[in-house]
């Protein structure tokens, strides 16, 4: 097997192997299980560095095992795949770092670590899919690997969660499962690679195609919380942090709305679905998402709810870049991929900052907090700027591209899509800035341990800071070549052949 | 090199300050503020116009230049800035909270100049935001109840005019592509545009109906930020429209004719609702808006008229830096005002009460005769603007009046605060001098519309005494309060719906999520959740999967 061939592979294998390894460890031991996690990082990341340089070169990197008759586990890496595989890892090794500060000398630290690396596994494995079954196996596997982590506290809000998070997307996975061995049996085999796979098809079973499209995008709307599937989404923060940060930023929430990307862009293609007139009723349906998520957001005193509505809004942004299909509206639907995931992970970090070491849930506790945690609250007034959409933060190119997407493809009111929506994430994220730094602190604050040097673990306060940087950054340099912004450039123009 | 340098350094260094004092604690070295308005004087005083810089890689491709519009805003804001920096360093000597002020001093200071700079609409949208936004810390600086109540209503506003302007901008740049200003002209025909062009801009610039904030946020402020609120930063709206409606676009003149409306309604308006203000920094901010009016409505001709677009444009820099630096005197006069030689100071205020009002040989006269030069032949205008001049006459003769029983809170005054003043004053009085008779003055030409303005003000003296106005009242930001309640009244109505909202999502989710989840549940043994946490049952769950899918693939 050549060298292109096995980098997917190890992408994939090298937070997998330390996963199994860690489960097999004693639970004290602590240097062992961090040697462990961060070595599986370390090689992450330098496949993923690899597998960049070979994508932009234009290598041709797939591994192919064939299983079954027409049934080949394929990983295969192109522009899209790499655009969420480098995110997850990069946001993994930031979220594993916060996640061993934050898991200090609590129980089941071994249990809690193999999931994780498993579910990191997964997520690269659905990034790196060649073909809809290998996409669904690690779908199904991203399902069984995030319910232990849900559930971790096992106190009884996180085992209703998890078992509300279960049905959900256990049930969506069957049809997921269901609909793809369906349209294999019509199609052949689901290769991503090979467009206009499903074109012969219109002809004959048009109807076949249209139910098959709503299926997919309804089973994969469960992760992608697209409502009215969002239920779970809201109830799964009283996760811990961390899990809350990964799940929101990259792994559940993107992995489905990747995958809506990867069924309207690879499995039909863009012409296809528009000509099935799929895309208007997905766009609608996201922007009902987006407008009404914030609205819910705005009810929440609970910060991580909040949070957590803010990401139902925010994730459909990628759907309704996807389903205005144009070059420029699919540059902000990929771009926001990856803006969002870096703004959101850094506000849950902060959430969990703020709970971590002053027993701070509630938006009404946060009165002046700004004084006591001034660098943690930076970090969070960048993420939540950026969330706004408020220049030059990250958020403000996805909705810049966003917009202007939508008159580019004639339809004006995704302008006022992104309007209400922007006006909607200030009234509810500009009350808590105002809280937190213009209010006077309500009383002496509940430390849980004895302050140190820095107002926080160092370990709590370093990948916040890192993750609103970049979301800084990626705003600042958006249209310099290494932005994330230039990326998502490249494969619109792969996509649409410009 | 050089030129490159000193035009980035007009936005970047007041920015590096302010990191500067963020990390410092307690607030020392506040007294850099004052010097990080020096490049932008420099700029404005040395650069040739032309001089431009190009980043196509920040952040969506970013254009800054200085042109001959852009000086004469640039050399009025940063004196302005300057003054006000100056000044405030004795005014908040023993300020609490001076390391906030002056940090969102730099950042306001930053945004403003920086958006003179721009020469494309990100980087114009990018200033325009962290200006309007840091000016919030300012306004809401003191934190009383009714800075809070201002910075709310202010924060209302900015907002909606960050997105309406958002939303124009996009619409404009739709190619997705960042824009740049020279590229602009005719792609402006939408009528949408325009219309939230006008309004998102007109927020700023304080134009009735969106003027209601200016009010209320201008005087709360600390003396030297109502300063550069009133004085640069209310600019910011202008400029926007002189950049964004290039003349003879299509449909212009329908744009224009709307701003001319506002404009001639919103300077009588501003006169009207500031005589019965008690507090003399409120009158400041209602005659802000009244002379914006008269700007508003100088732009709106030239729309309408694009053969005039050019020389409105030159009457409008020299109406523009007039205003800016008188009405950054009169704030920062009122601040001196328990001064020991209070005299002086009231002498300083009637001098520039006098200027503002156009008396002849001042900064105002000047003003005034370029305006009317480019109304000759529109005879009503003409009038109007012989009315407005009248009306800012009767107004500051109310100003004055209410000084001079004004009392501020005890504050030590500091020999900054006469240098910062002196700096305007002495701009001021050097106007007529720098900015060239155009065409002899007679002496005598700007005296009718101040006798004009003396009876009348000789008349609502005698009114007020006698009771007149007892009935009249204009709250500060008149209907900003009707606003208010109509927000509060929406509120309402939406927190109503959400609980009715939420009452159905609750039956929803009863009937059947919970449904779900209660057969998910039977269909469990009680140990079999508690079985998924671990490792081995998921594994072997996973393979489950795997062989039924392999079962279905190969049937």
């Amino acid at each position: 097997m050549s060298w292109n061939a096995m980098l997917p592979l190890l992408v994939v294998l090298s937070p997998l192997v330390p996963g199994m390894l860690i489960f097999g460890l004693g639970e004290h031991r602590h240097r062992m299980r961090t040697f462990l996690n961060l070595s599986g990082v370390s090689a992450t990341l330098m496949f993923m560095g690899a597998m960049v340089w070979g994508v932009y070169q234009g290598w041709k990197m797939e591994a192919r095992f064939p299983l079954l008759p027409d049934f080949d586990l394929v990983l295969h890496a192109d522009a899209l795949s790499v655009l969420f595989a480098s995110l997850s890892s990069v946001l993994w090794f930031l979220t594993t770092l916060y996640a061993i500060g934050y898991l200090e000398n609590s129980p089941h630290r071994s249990r809690f670590f193999g999931f994780f690396s498993v579910c990191v596994a997964s997520t690269l494995g659905i990034a790196l899919a060649g073909n809809m079954i290998t996409f669904v196996l690690f779908y199904e596997l991203l399902t069984l690997s995030t319910y232990p982590l849900v559930v971790h506290r096992g106190s009884y809000d996180s085992m209703r969660a998890g078992r509300i998070y279960l049905v959900y997307t256990l049930f969506s996975g069957a049809v997921l499962l269901m609909t793809v061995v369906w349209l294999q049996t019509l199609a052949g085999p689901l290769e991503f690679a090979r467009p206009g796979l499903l074109d012969g098809l219109v002809q004959t079973h048009r109807t076949e195609l249209v139910i098959a499209f709503v299926l997919l995008i309804a089973s994969l709307g469960v992760k992608a919380s697209l409502m009215p599937l969002h239920g779970w989404l809201p109830v799964a923060m009283v996760a811990p942090a961390p899990v809350s940060a990964l799940l929101h930023a990259v792994a559940v929430v993107k992995a489905g709305a990747f995958g809506i990307v990867r069924v309207v862009y690879d499995l039909y293609g863009v012409e296809l679905a528009r000509g099935l007139g799929l895309l208007l009723p997905l766009a609608v349906f996201a922007s009902l998402t987006i407008i009404l998520g914030s609205v819910y957001a705005l009810y929440q005193d609970d910060l991580k709810k909040r949070l957590a509505y803010s990401t139902v809004s925010q994730v459909s942004y990628i759907a309704l870049g996807v389903a205005i299909a144009g070059p420029i509206a699919t540059v902000g639907g990929l771009v926001h991929l990856v803006h969002q995931g870096l703004m959101k992970i850094t506000l849950f970090f902060c959430a969990g900052n703020l709970s971590e070491t002053l027993h701070i849930r509630r938006v009404s506790e946060m009165a002046g907090v700004g004084r006591r945690m001034p660098w943690t609250m930076a970090a969070f007034t960048l993420g939540a700027l950026g969330m706004i959409g408020v220049p030059p933060m990250a958020g403000f190119i996805s909705k810049w591209y966003l917009g202007a997407g939508g008159v580019a493809s004639g339809d004006v009111w995704v302008i006022w899509v992104m309007v209400a929506s922007s006006a909607l994430n200030a009234a509810y994220f500009l009350p808590i800035l105002y809280t937190v730094w213009f209010r006077p602190p309500a009383g002496e604050w509940r430390e849980r341990h004895h302050r140190g040097k820095w107002e926080a673990h160092w370990m709590l306060l370093i990948p916040p800071l890192v993750t609103a940087g970049l979301a800084l950054l990626a705003g600042l340099f958006a249209a310099s070549p290494v932005s994330p912004l230039a990326w998502a450039r490249i494969i619109a123009a792969r996509e649409y052949g410009l | 090199m050089t030129n490159t340098l000193i035009l980035l350094s007009v936005p970047l260094l007041p920015m590096l300050t302010a990191l500067y004092l963020l990390s410092r604690r307690r607030g020392r070295g506040s007294y850099l503020t004052p010097l990080a308005a020096l490049p932008a004087l420099a700029a404005a005083l040395t650069l040739d116009a032309g001089v431009t810089v190009a980043y196509p890689w920040l952040v969506l491709g970013t254009h800054m230049g200085l042109d001959e519009v852009g000086r004469t805003f640039l050399l009025i804001a940063a004196l302005l800035w300057l003054a006000g920096a100056v000044y405030a360093q004795s005014y908040l000597r023993n300020d609490p909270h001076r390391l906030r002020f002056h940090v969102f001093y730099l950042l306001s200071m930053a945004g403003n100049f920086g958006l003179i700079l721009a020469q494309d609409l990100v980087s114009f949208y990018i200033f325009f935001s962290l200006m309007s936004f840091s000016a919030y810390g300012l306004i809401v600086h003191y934190g009383l109840d009714e800075a809070r109540r201002a910075g709310r209503v202010y924060l209302y506003l900015t907002v909606t005019g960050e997105l309406l302007l958002f939303a124009a901008f996009v619409w404009l740049a739709h190619e997705g592509e960042n824009l740049s200003f020279d590229g602009l002209a005719g792609v402006s025909g939408q009528r949408g545009i325009q219309w939230l062009l006008l309004a998102g801009f007109a927020i700023k610039a304080g134009i009735f109906p969106l003027h209601f904030w200016l009010p209320l946020a201008h005087p709360v402020a600390p003396v030297p930020a109502s300063a550069v609120l009133s004085g640069a930063m209310i600019k910011a709206g202008l400029l926007g429209w002189l950049r964004l409606l290039p003349p003879g676009g299509e449909g212009l003149a329908e744009a224009g004719q709307l701003l001319l409306a506002g404009g001639v309604f919103t300077a009588g308006y501003g006169v009207a609702a500031g005589i019965f203000q008690a507090h003399p920094k409120t009158i400041l901010a209602y005659s802000s808006c009244s002379q914006m009016g008269v700007m508003t409505a100088l732009l709106g001709l030239g729309l309408v008229h694009p053969e005039l677009h050019d020389e409105v444009v030159a009457v409008l820099l020299i109406y523009a830096a007039h205003h800016a630096l008188v009405k950054g005197g009169l704030f920062l006069g009122v601040g001196l005002c328990e001064a020991r030689n209070r005299g002086w100071v009231m002498a300083g205020l009637a001098l520039l009460a006098l200027s503002l009002a156009g008396a002849p040989l001042s900064s105002g006269a000047i003003a005034k005769q370029a305006a009317a030069s480019v109304l000759v032949g529109h005879d009503l205008l003409s009038a109007l603007l012989a009315g407005a001049t009248a009306g800012t006459a009767l107004l500051m003769a109310v100003f004055l009046w209410r000084m001079a029983g004004h009392r501020m809170a005890e504050r030590p005054i500091g020999v900054t605060m006469w240098l910062g003043w002196g700096i305007l004053l002495g701009a001021v009085l050097a106007f007529p001098a720098l900015a060239g008779y155009r065409e002899p003055m007679s002496p005598l030409a700007g005296l009718l519309p101040i006798y004009a303005g003396a009876a009348l003000f000789a008349l609502f003296y005698l009114g007020a005494r006698r009771g007149w106005f007892v009935a009249v009242s204009v709250p500060p930001g008149d209907i900003a309060g009707m606003c208010e309640r109509l927000m509060y009244r929406l509120r309402e109505v939406a927190e109503r719906t959400a609980y009715h909202l939420s009452m159905l999502k609750k039956a929803w989710s009863t009937a059947i999520g919970d449904a779900l989840a209660r057969w998910y549940v039977r269909l469990q043994n009680p140990g079999a959740e508690s079985l998924l946490t671990r490792w081995e049952s998921a594994g072997v769950l996973y393979l489950l999967i795997i062989a039924a899918l392999a079962v279905a693939l190969s049937l």
